[in-house]
């Protein structure tokens, strides 16, 4: 019994003791801390120093009880280091500044150029931060990209998130990369970054931004492009075309276009070596339907369907081939062909892989496309 | 813990004297009915301590020349009055000239021959103890003594006011018999004896309370309660030394398992149906005159999620309520602190469009968090004990200033965030679901709120584990009280998250009704009708 008392009077000073360890374990309100949505670092003044641009959103001016101020408001510092900016932040802002719900980091083409990769640490190594917020390379200054346009969701940030996973699910063809993916990449012998490039145009109210083209990283720097439709073919060998349209000329004499929307695509690349040769296939299996016609083709018609296919296969060879040769010019295997010769010839790789920029413009790639369109859509018959 | 501080005042010591003591005092009234009337009805008086609701009536019959001299005892009220009236006194004074009346001198002869010649009652028995006369005047039986005789009759002719049956407030259903228990156990055994039409069915008669002698039923179905467990149940009830037994909550307080926990170990109904379907599975219903609420045991933590309902209604639409029942109540014992964990520990925990939901909704509140839970939850409980101590008419406007005054000023006062408002008032609502375990789950839910705002998710983690470390070591009169969830039995599980049709509820519940395992045939599931092999 004696015993029992003292374990149960152990137990209520122990639970009652936890009550104080609160104050300095990590407890903090949420009106204490700035939301910082995004991150864009520029070149500062001073080439030592970083100048780092948060988004943070203002609560009280969102929600349904929402008061008229700005929504978000941009805040510069600057530091030799990400961390010392971040810190910095402490003397310029009222709130500590938490990234957990960072979306985007942006990054001057200057700044790319160098390399992104010292900037990067910060967000892979510290536990705060979501790997998962896109990198995007602005064509301007980043701190730009921050600035008010015209959106719908009322912060910058957000917007900017929004497009870039809009489009991959309705345009796919530019590329982009979170942190993750780009550090995955960047340490990979074998495979090379990409991330999506944006621009500004127009000042003022009318200031609008665009998501432009795919860049093309060597290691951590920003070395070339690839335009939409290189971007298209980045996309198909990586097996990341979720949708898209494919605009094809009608058979025959007139010019008249047709849109192919594209329901499922599944790509594979197969790898093979042949003596010192190196080969790589990409079998691409697609099926589109068709979305629109501008001409006045019956589209009944078995072999007309056909020879459409064959125009659509036309298409993705092209876009594909463009990719593969502007990857192969920079030198820069920026689809994982590496990877994939890893996987089925480790042996090989082993001595291949330390002069992999070498032997990757030698890559022959050849295509296989099984090009399909299922259906017509509501109608058969053109509209005229 | 009690224990403790009992023991520091000596309170024990100087308890378990006292007691004693009475254990010496007792057994004082042994007496023999004596053959002298006068004496007897002087005894009794002084042992009535001349009340006036106890009834003397003496009468005499027979021949003028050697009349009997007779007295009824009772108290009035609670005996049928019209019944001593046509049924006693006029067989005695009336119809005993026809019949043949012999005087002899026979010991008890006039006792017996009143028995069972004269007397047009159902119900009588031959008491020779005083005693046994006083305990028949109290439970509302009639005495009859008569001059001469060394026994009496004790006539039951009860027959007091009582509330009509009437369907529970607690347990209110939709489909399924409207009739609850009544505060009277004859009523109440009589009612299991309608559902249950076996002779199986035994009733035991108990007395418990030194000074209310409150009569306790143990009801139980010989073949399927485990003999054990009834005699467990008995032990415990007979070893119940105390004053008074007011409702059946007191004998649940002596005999449960675990006083100490927040969770009953103990279930309990008012209902008919619900308590013949316990007995039916091997429980042992006790019944309590007195209370209208029958105590089952052994109670499993899973009998707080099933309701008679989910057996009357098709399975289906059961067994998605039976889900939602668990939602409900891990939310809300969960909730609030989860909710402030969340917050104030874990914000990348939270979703990024929510986020800015909550933190514009934060804005501005001057309270942190957790003061905001704690607070909100205190404010809840209270509305909910105004509301339920108030007559019906005052409750309404207790909830509605609760709701309006509380719920939107102090919002829009800025006070508290809307966001808690509704954590609290989900939490609220979602209590409301398991209401077997609702004490339990009002305390647990301050605890886990606690914990939630001094350790965050670390300090809810080792709450659920302190939970769940207490809910295994739980045992309700033998039964795991986690079964069959620990220590699972597959079988089981078919009346605990989902509820199985009822031709596939082959078996008792393991615990419990293991020793008459099968309840159905197999292959009672609805078949179309098949062809005869015809001879």
């Amino acid at each position: 019994m004696a015993r029992n008392t003292r374990i149960i009077q152990l137990i209520i000073i122990l639970i009652l003791i936890t009550f104080f360890f609160s104050g300095c374990w990590n407890y903090r309100e949420l009106d204490d801390l700035a939301i910082v949505t995004g991150v864009a670092f520029d070149q500062a003044e001073n080439p030592d120093k970083i100048l780092m641009t948060t988004q943070v959103v203002v609560p009280k001016n969102l929600g349904s009880e929402g008061g008229n101020g700005p929504t978000f408001i941009n805040v510069k510092s600057t530091g030799f280091t990400v961390m010392e900016a971040v810190r910095n932040y402490n003397a310029k802002l009222d709130r500590r500044p938490f990234f957990p719900f960072t979306e985007i980091v942006v990054f001057s083409k200057e700044i790319a150029r160098e390399g992104i990769a010292p900037y990067l640490d910060f967000f892979i190594r510290d536990p705060e931060p979501r790997s998962q917020a896109w990198i995007i390379i602005s064509d301007s200054d980043a701190q730009d990209l921050l600035e008010e346009f015209a959106n719908i969701e009322g912060i910058p940030t957000r917007a900017l998130r929004q497009m870039i996973e809009r489009q991959q699910g309705a345009m796919s063809n530019i590329a982009s990369s979170d942190v993750v993916e780009f550090a995955q990449a960047f340490h990979s012998k074998s495979r090379q970054p990409v991330a999506s490039i944006i621009e500004i145009k127009g000042e003022g109210k009318e200031k609008e931004v665009l998501l432009k083209e795919t860049a093309i990283f060597n290691e951590d720097k920003l070395i070339g492009t690839l335009d939409r439709s290189e971007g298209r073919g980045y996309l198909w060998i990586i097996n990341k075309v979720e949708s898209g349209i494919i605009v094809v000329e009608e058979p025959g004499l007139s010019n008249d276009k047709i849109s192919l929307e594209l329901l499922l695509s599944q790509s594979k690349m197969i790898p093979r070596i042949t003596g010192d040769k190196l080969e790589i296939k990409i079998e691409v299996s697609m099926e589109s339907q068709i979305a629109e016609q501008m001409g006045d083709l019956d589209l009944s018609k078995h072999d007309v369907l056909q020879s459409l296919e064959r125009r659509q296969a036309a298409v993705i060879h092209n876009e594909i081939m463009a990719a593969v040769k502007k990857a192969q010019d920079l030198r820069t295997d920026i689809f994982g062909f590496g990877q994939a010769f890893t996987r089925k010839y480790p042996k090989e790789m082993r001595s291949l892989e330390a002069k992999w920029d070498e032997h990757f413009p030698l890559i022959e790639v050849s295509t296989e496309i099984k090009s399909s369109i299922r259906r017509t859509a509501v109608q058969t018959r053109p509209l005229t | 813990m009690f224990n403790y501080l009992a023991k520091k005042f000596n309170l024990v010591r100087l308890l378990r004297k006292q007691s004693t003591q009475n254990a010496n005092g007792k057994k004082q009234s042994g007496l023999k009915i004596s053959p002298h009337l006068k004496q007897n009805l002087e005894t009794l008086k002084k042992t009535f301590k001349e009340s006036n609701d106890f009834v003397i009536r003496e009468f005499s019959f027979g021949s003028k020349e050697e009349p009997i001299n007779v007295a009824l005892v009772y108290i009035e009220g609670l005996v049928a009055k019209t019944s001593i009236n046509d049924d006693i006194m006029k067989p005695l004074m009336y119809d005993s000239s026809f019949a043949g009346f012999i005087n002899t001198y026979q010991p008890n002869d006039i006792i017996a021959f009143i028995d069972e010649r004269l007397l047009s009652m159902a119900d009588s028995i031959k008491v020779s103890n005083l005693e046994e006369v006083v305990e028949g005047c109290l439970d509302g039986h009639t005495i009859l003594l008569v001059e001469g005789e060394t026994q009496a009759l004790s006539i039951s002719n009860q027959g007091w006011e009582r509330r009509s049956i009437s369907e529970p407030q607690g347990e209110v259903v939709v489909r399924g018999p409207r009739e609850g228990f009544t505060e009277t156990l004859r009523i109440n055994t009589s009612l299991l004896r309608r559902k249950i039409h076996n002779p199986d069915l035994v009733l035991e008669m108990l007395k418990v309370g030194q000074k209310t002698r409150t009569n306790v039923c143990i009801a139980y179905i010989a073949g399927i309660a485990d003999d054990g467990v009834v005699q467990e149940v008995k032990n415990r009830i007979e070893d119940i030394k105390t004053d008074a037994i007011l409702e059946s909550g007191y004998i649940e307080q002596f005999i449960e398992d675990a006083p100490f926990s927040p969770f009953a170990t103990i279930g309990n109904s008012e209902k008919p149906d619900v308590v013949a379907a316990k007995l039916l599975e091997g429980r042992v219903a006790i019944l309590v005159d007195g209370s209208p609420v029958v105590l089952t045991v052994p109670f499993l933590f899973i009998e707080g999620f099933q309701s008679a309902e989910d057996y009357y209604s098709r399975p289906y639409y059961s067994s998605l309520v039976r889900i939602l029942r668990y939602m409900g109540f891990l939310f809300s014992l969960y909730g609030p602190g989860f909710f402030v964990a969340v917050v104030a520990f874990h914000q990348e925990l939270i979703p990024d469009a929510l986020i800015i939901t909550i933190s514009s909704a934060m804005e501005g509140t001057p309270f942190p968090v957790a003061l905001e839970a704690i607070g909100m939850g205190i404010v809840f409980e209270i509305l909910r004990e105004a509301g339920v101590r108030l007559p019906k008419a005052v409750g309404q406007s207790v909830s509605i200033v609760g709701a309006l005054v509380l719920g939107d000023a102090v919002v829009s006062a800025g006070f508290v965030s809307s966001t808690m408002v509704i954590v609290v008032a989900f939490t609220a609502i979602a209590s409301f679901v398991v209401t077997s375990h609702s004490d339990a789950e009002s305390i647990i839910r301050f605890v886990m709120t606690l914990l939630g705002s001094a350790l965050g998710l670390f300090g809810i983690t080792i709450g659920t584990i302190g939970i769940l470390i207490h809910l295994s070591a739980l045992r309700s009169f033998g039964s795991p009280y986690l079964s069959p969830l620990a220590p699972i039995s597959w079988l089981d599980l078919k009346d605990t998250f989902l509820r199985f049709p009822l031709w596939a509820m082959i078996t008792r519940p393991k615990t419990i009704g293991w020793n008459n395992y099968q309840r159905e045939s197999l292959d009672l599931i609805p078949k179309p009708p098949q062809k005869k092999k015809d001879k």
